[in-house]
């Protein structure tokens, strides 16, 4: 039966980041192991060899995947990296800042205005009456009496 | 300025009647913009009026403002963002326009969103200078976003409509505050959108609530104080130093029901374990202080991130709420988010079965949930469960595909979608074949093994079509989604409108997957709307999306030529196996082949040299599955193998039903396998079926294979033994098998010349009628000219032996008569010979002469030449006795 393989080698599993870090993050990741791996190759002279081809392996995945137009073609390639990766399955409020804040804003305003207590909205977005944005036009404002009377 | 909906649409119709003056343009303006804002009037509508607003007066800051705001509520915020722009052209100071499109940078990519912070602080310091300068980067960065796009209206200077910057503003956009007491009215944004961040400043955070604090004496500063610091307490900020704030501020002070919540939550966040938790929130919500999505989250974050609860603890606590409150929406979803951080955190500790389990509890309470279903896949294929795997994968593709059906929209999950099966399709490529690009990339060895391993390569030639489809419907140019070239003509398009609406509807039914009927028919709908944009060359011209997603059209046209390069190599592979046990196989790589867009492949094809400018593709696709169909006999099949290898050439039949030689192969089939009836009625059917122009050469040929296969047919239905008779007895016998075949297989020639050549030897009138009637029924039936040609020599033949059976028996009926009368007439002579009786027997001879003679010339004209002998040896005979009765006479 064919079944998916999760484990794979990658580029992200070399500078050790998530599928869905940024570049910057990428960029950090790379120049830390440059880093390590330099002064290893000083400490550890035997190990030269096999220190100069893990170095140029991380520089070469760091290219690969700081630049956008690289690291697309490489995603697409490599499709599985970013899909074999277990999420989140709780509702947003119990995950993200955002989307918390903004779900208990909601929640205690509602709530309070509920008890009485409403809170003013928090920008024009939160409000339904802009009865006070209407402004006064003669002909307009001729033509609705009319229509009233 | 209140008034009802009726009054100012009737005050719009009465405005539009007059001449369009500037004053009833400004009044049309204006009354459209009172409907739009209107609590009742539907965002579509609203937005609608507002534009119709813009139109009569495009220098109104307050039209764009609220457009941009009913944009910015149904997520279009990149759109609402140059709405507030040009707002902020024409109102400058407006610090609504500001705040609204500060909140709609936060909600875009990570430099707008840096930009939108930036101008919330700017709001609450209150510094116009500020804000301008941030309207600066803003241009700045949009300018630099436009440059790398196609198109854009910001380059020269102007506003996003291409109107002048400095038109005369008409008014501040509604109740505008100075900027003196700038931070009153933005301090809670400016929290909240700290608070948001996820590293939130605690300096900010406590200046900003030092705003806040100076709001309490005023109309709802106490409330919101309140408000603001239970949501830091429940954003995780230390309860007791929010308690000090709120007790500096004197909120403890007043009886009010923001303050019996913010000590609410006191409580809570200060509880001195789990179960006391548990009982004072029930308290608290039995009483209507507090909000369950409070409670909610504090539970989550006290006892689930912050204090690590076994997952059982962490589950019986929630179950220790009393039964109102466990059963609340909120609870649910915490139930949810409790079960996932523990399944996420067995996962990381390959604790793969209680991460089974706890993801499995969390899909029964919310089954289409699709990271869970995510998570259960990535499970099986992690544990290698041969139970779990095929369900859970099942699954999730379901999923995905049942929630964008139920949302009308293909767009949702389509990311997904896109992703899974393109994993799918490589890695089942990949198992096999880790090299394709090259010389001879796959190998025939690593084509080979592949196919052996019908599993993998099944899940190949499934989800690499699921992903195409997919890819296409995620372009919004219409030239790609159909796939073409942005000059095509009409019938290219349409072309490929067919080849992807095929392609829908040959790939996606076949899954078996609940709501995809409705699936497929918002996905023939969008290729439809967007064969109908491309016809249309205004919106071709003006395809915003052509140019940003040609890369990603062109990748797409070169898998779609590796695709059909790699299937036409299994195929040939599969034709040197001759093998009938490959036949399956091959029709479904055949279907795949054929579901391609074939017009858009052939020119492909042709440019880059593969195949020859008169070569078609598609021949070349039947051709190998005609190749492929030939072995069906190979190897020699046991009787229980002819129901696979009937149900294997059926199945070429369907995929390509027009192909006469796999009608000829499976009739040959029946045939071999001694169903006879069935491959008669094959072969007929075979001879009805219209065949294209290119074909008919080849035709005729495997016509008259059919037609002769009939006629086999029927001649082998009369039995072997009785094939040759010499007695009537035995003719009896083979005309009755004869007329048995000729009932089952009526267009079969060789029964019907049998039983016609029987019925004619065993003679007598009525079977020679019925040899004509029978040969007479074949010529009106026959098949082709060779059939009515030997019906027509044979019936010529009997009709011939039928007119001198004829003649013989009027000569018989006239002779015999008038020999027998002679006879008696010499018979009476013997006994009576007087005058009288030799004159009577000389009167009898002398017309019996003249009947032999009439029957003579009778059987001369009929050719009769055996009778005319006889009749000639009679006359004479006859004379002689007349000669001689004449002289006894005399004497």
């Amino acid at each position: 039966m064919f079944m998916v393989d999760l484990s794979a080698d990658s580029h992200y599993t070399l500078l050790g980041v998530a599928p869905t870090a940024t570049a910057d993050e990428i960029r950090m990741a790379r120049d830390r192991l440059v880093k390590e791996l330099k002064e290893r190759h000083r400490r550890e002279p035997t190990n030269r060899d096999e220190l100069v081809e893990r170095l140029k392996a991380v520089n070469a995945a760091g290219e690969a995947l700081v630049r956008p137009a690289e690291r697309t073609k490489y995603d697409q390639k490599n499709a599985h990296l970013r899909f074999f990766t277990v999420r989140r399955a709780a509702a947003a409020m119990f995950i993200e800042a955002g989307d918390r804040v903004d779900i208990l804003h909601r929640a205690i305003s509602a709530h309070l205005a509920g008890a009485g207590v409403p809170l003013r909205p928090l920008s024009d977005l939160d409000r339904v009456d802009f009865l006070a944005d209407a402004s006064p036009n003669p002909l307009l404002d001729q033509l609705l009496a009319k229509g009233r009377r | 300025m209140a008034c009802g909906r009726a009054e100012l649409s009737g005050a719009i119709a009465e405005l539009e009647r007059m001449d369009r003056e500037p004053r009833v343009r400004l009044a049309l303006a204006e009354a459209e913009f009172r409907l739009a804002v209107a609590s009742e009037t539907a965002p579509a509508e609203a937005i609608e009026r507002l534009r119709r607003a813009i139109w009569h007066d495009p220098f109104l800051p307050k039209l764009y403002l609220h457009l941009g705001r009913l944009l910015h509520r149904s997520g279009q915020h990149a759109v609402a963002l140059s709405e507030y722009r040009h707002a902020l052209h024409l109102a400058p100071s407006s610090r609504r326009a500001y705040l609204l499109m500060a909140l709609a940078l936060l909600e875009l990519g990570r430099r707008e969103r840096e930009l939108g912070q930036a101008l919330v602080d700017a709001l609450v310091r209150g510094s116009v200078d500020e804000l301008r300068t941030m309207l600066a980067d803003l241009d700045a960065l949009v300018q630099e976003q436009a440059s790398g796009a196609a198109r854009t209206g910001a380059s020269s200077g102007r506003g996003s409509r291409g109107r002048p910057r400095q038109a005369p503003s008409r008014g501040p956009v509604g109740a505008d505050p100075t900027a003196g007491a700038a931070a009153g009215d933005t301090w809670r944004i400016a929290l909240v959108d700290q608070l948001s961040r996820p590293k939130p400043l605690r300096a900010k955070i406590a200046a900003h609530l030092g705003i806040g604090s100076e709001q309490i004496g005023g109309t709802g500063g106490l409330a919101e104080f309140a408000a603001a610091c239970v949501l830091m307490v429940a954003c995780g900020d230390p309860p007791a130093e929010v308690r000090r704030l709120a007790t500096a501020a004197g909120v403890d002070r007043d009886p009010n029901p923001a303050a019996a919540m913010l000590d609410a939550v006191f409580q809570l966040a200060e509880a001195d374990d789990p179960a006391a938790f548990v009982v004072a929130a029930a308290e608290y919500l039995r009483c209507g202080l507090v909000p369950a999505e409070l409670v909610a989250c504090l539970h989550f974050s006290m006892y689930v991130l912050k204090r690590e609860l076994p997952a059982v603890e962490s589950i019986r606590l929630l179950d220790s709420y009393p039964d109102p409150v466990r059963g609340l929406e909120i609870f649910r979803e915490l139930r949810i988010a409790i079960l996932d951080e523990h399944a996420r955190r067995a996962w990381a500790g390959e604790r793969l079965a209680e991460a089974r389990l706890l993801w499995r509890e969390a899909a029964a309470l919310e089954p289409y949930r699709v990271p869970v279903a995510v998570n259960l896949a990535l499970l099986a294929a992690r544990t290698r469960s041969v139970a779990d795997y095929g369900p859970a994968w099942e699954r999730l593709a379901e999923l995905l595909y049942l929630l964008a059906a139920g949302a009308d929209n293909v767009q949702l999950h389509l990311e997904d979608r896109k992703r899974l099966h393109l994993v799918l399709s490589q890695q089942s490529l990949h198992r096999h074949c880790p090299q394709t690009s090259g010389p001879d990339r796959p190998s025939p060895e690593e084509l080979a093994a592949w196919i052996a391993d019908t599993d993998t390569l099944d899940v190949w030639l499934r989800e690499w079509d699921l992903y195409y489809l997919n890819a296409r419907l995620h372009f919004r140019s219409p030239v790609h989604v159909l796939g073409q070239p942005r000059d095509a003509s009409a019938e290219s398009l349409a072309e490929a409108r067919d080849a992807l609406v095929r392609h829908i509807e040959d790939v996606l039914p076949r899954q078996g997957w609940a709501g995809v009927g409705v699936f497929c028919d918002l996905a023939r709908a969008q290729v439809t709307e967007a064969y109908q944009h491309a016809l249309d060359p205004v919106t071709r011209a003006r395809d915003r999306y052509y140019e940003t997603e040609k890369p990603q059209a062109d990748t797409l046209a070169d898998e779609t030529l590796h695709r059909v390069l790699l299937l036409r190599r299994l195929m040939r592979v599969l034709i040197r196996e001759e093998s009938a046990q490959r036949i399956p196989l091959g029709c479904a790589i055949a279907r795949r082949q054929f579901i391609l867009p074939r017009v858009a492949l052939q020119q492909l094809c042709v440019d880059r040299g593969l195949i020859g400018p008169d070569d078609e593709l598609v021949d070349l696709f039947e051709t190998d599955l005609i190749a492929l169909a030939a072995s069906w006999g190979r190897p020699e099949p046991t009787d229980a193998d002819r129901p696979a290898r009937l149900a294997a050439l059926d199945e070429c039949v369907q995929v390509l039903p027009h192909r006469l030689e796999l009608r000829v192969l499976r009739c040959r089939l029946l045939f071999e396998f001694d169903w006879r009836r069935e491959a008669y009625a094959a072969a007929l059917e075979a001879l009805d079926l219209p065949v294209p122009p290119k074909h008919a050469e080849t035709a005729d040929e495997l016509r008259t294979t059919l037609i002769n296969l009939i006629d086999h047919i029927g001649y082998l239905e009369i039995p072997e033994p009785l094939r040759d008779p010499q007695e009537a007895a035995a003719m009896e016998k083979t005309a009755a098998a004869a007329k048995t075949a000729l009932r089952l297989f009526p267009h079969s020639v060789p029964p019907r010349m049998v039983l016609a050549s029987l019925l004619v030897r065993l003679g007598g009138e009525a079977r020679m009628a019925e040899a004509i009637t029978v040969l007479t029924d074949g010529i009106g039936s026959a098949l082709n000219d060779d059939q009515r040609l030997m019906l027509e020599e044979q019936l010529g033949s009997i009709r011939g032996a039928a007119a001198a059976a004829a003649a013989r028996k009027q000569v018989e009926d006239l002779v015999e008569p008038a020999m027998n009368r002679v006879r008696d007439a010499v018979k009476r002579l013997g006994d009576e010979s007087d005058r009288s009786a030799v004159r009577d027997a000389l009167q009898v001879v002398r017309e019996a002469i003249a009947d032999v003679s009439q029957g003579f010339n009778m059987a001369r004209t009929a050719g009769l030449t055996g009778e005319q002998g006889q009749l000639e040896s009679a006359l004479a005979q006859l004379r002689r006795l007349e000669r001689q009765l004449a002289s006894s006479e005399e004497e």
